[in-house]
């Protein structure tokens, strides 16, 4: 009898540049990163997490935000996201997928490890073709402008037949 | 969805009898609001024969306005202090309001920047009621429905315990979990659901999705007076627990 057991793919590094991304007090622009193409990597759900570091002196009581967007045919991303490493005003933030909010203290340069999230739930169970992180955040601040103090990964689940 | 409010169309949700008004008891919801200002109200628990007695949360006091939770017993008032202000239109609040006793009563509040508030009134303050109403969007006592709010609310819930054990200020781990993961997320909460409602179904009655209700109370309902319609609801994260999802644990 052959039996389907779940296995962890090759954990994935995100292109996102979160270095010094600017504050926005609307919690509406902010920094998409490169979409990862799932038709390739053929995972039916991916875990998804990271470090985001806050800047020098943020407003206490704030939020980082962490969305996904995804692309129902690999062309075209919800929220008007290019599917690139660029700033993003998304033409409305709830098209895409919130994965957590992350509170903020008035700490600098105060690292937060999010996740796992799992991206197919975010998206009702399915993963999308393709699909992406976007970040925005109030702290008042740019975020930390050393590159290696932030990071998004993500391990693709798959099933094994044994 | 949510449910939208239109004050100019005298729009709100009813029920007679409110099904709990015993102390403790929670209520919580999601509320974006569109057009607030003086004294117009989002929920409350009002006597159907007289205007004295009363537990209701309003927005007050200019613009952007403040919160006030009033509790109303036999024409005297007690409001929990400091009043909270209305960030701003266009914008989603996740409002909780906790009735521990007659001398405990809390309003939190997080609001659409991260930050959280929190206030408390305890002065001896017990409404009665004969036959309680219970209204979403407006005032209503022997005056009649008044005071329409404009907004949309979304993923209310009615619990008969206070959520907090001890009656002090609700932790903010606790009020984001509850805005973010939803009621079912906490595990020891469940058991306590009288009544919650996504209000992601369409009008007239809400009932087609994200409906549940227990804790002995059976089936909860709303008349929806002057045709309260669907609006957009709250981002929620992927992970919120729905009535449906899943087991949970209660370690008793």
């Amino acid at each position: 009898m052959v039996t389907a057991t779940p296995t962890f793919g090759s954990v994935t590094t995100h292109t996102i540049t979160l270095a010094s991304l600017a504050s926005d007090t609307n919690l509406v622009a902010g920094r998409a990163g490169t979409a990862i193409d799932n038709v390739s990597e053929d995972a039916v759900d991916a875990m998804v997490g990271g470090i985001v570091t806050t800047g020098t002196t943020p407003t206490t009581a704030r939020q980082i935000e962490a969305w996904v967007y995804g692309s129902y045919d690999g062309t075209t991303y919800s929220g008007a996201a290019t599917g690139t490493d660029a700033n993003l005003t998304p033409s409305e933030k709830t098209l895409l997928k919130l994965l957590t909010v992350i509170p903020t203290v008035a700490t600098s340069n105060k690292a937060y490890q999010w996740g796992p999230f799992s991206v197919a739930q975010a998206f009702g169970g399915t993963m999308p073709r393709k699909w992406g992180v976007f970040f925005v955040h109030n702290t008042g601040v740019n975020l930390n402008s050393t590159g290696g103090n932030h990071e998004v990964k993500h391990t693709p689940i798959k099933y094994d037949s044994v | 969805m949510g449910i939208k409010l239109v004050a100019a169309s005298t729009q709100f949700l009813n029920r007679t009898p409110a099904p709990l008004t015993a102390y403790p008891y929670t209520v919580a919801f999601w509320f974006f609001f569109t057009n607030n200002a003086n004294y117009k109200f989002l929920w409350g628990i009002y006597e159907t024969a007289d205007a004295n007695n009363k537990i209701a949360l309003y927005t007050d006091n200019g613009f952007p306005s403040s919160f006030q939770l009033q509790s109303q017993a036999a024409g005297t008032s007690a409001f929990v202090s400091p009043a909270m202000q209305v960030t701003a239109d266009n914008s989603w609040h996740y409002v909780v309001i906790r009735l521990v006793s007659n001398t405990n009563r809390w309003l939190s509040v997080l609001y659409p920047s991260g930050a959280s508030s929190h206030t408390q009134n305890v002065t001896s303050n017990a409404p009665a009621y004969t036959t309680p109403r219970e209204a979403i969007g407006a005032y209503w006592n022997s005056d009649g429905p008044l005071y329409y709010h404009n907004g949309i609310m979304a993923e209310f819930v009615k619990i008969n315990a206070d959520i907090q054990a001890d009656g002090a200020q609700l932790q903010d781990w606790m009020l984001r979990q509850l805005a973010y993961q939803g009621p079912f997320s906490v595990p020891h909460l469940r058991k306590n659901i009288i009544e919650y409602r996504s209000f992601r179904g369409g009008p007239p009655d809400f009932e087609e999705a994200g409906v549940a209700w227990g804790a002995g109370k059976g089936p909860q309902f709303w008349t929806n007076t002057n045709s309260v319609q669907a609006g957009p609801h709250p981002p929620l994260a992927g992970n919120y627990r729905r009535p449906g999802d899943g087991f949970a644990v209660v370690i008793v």
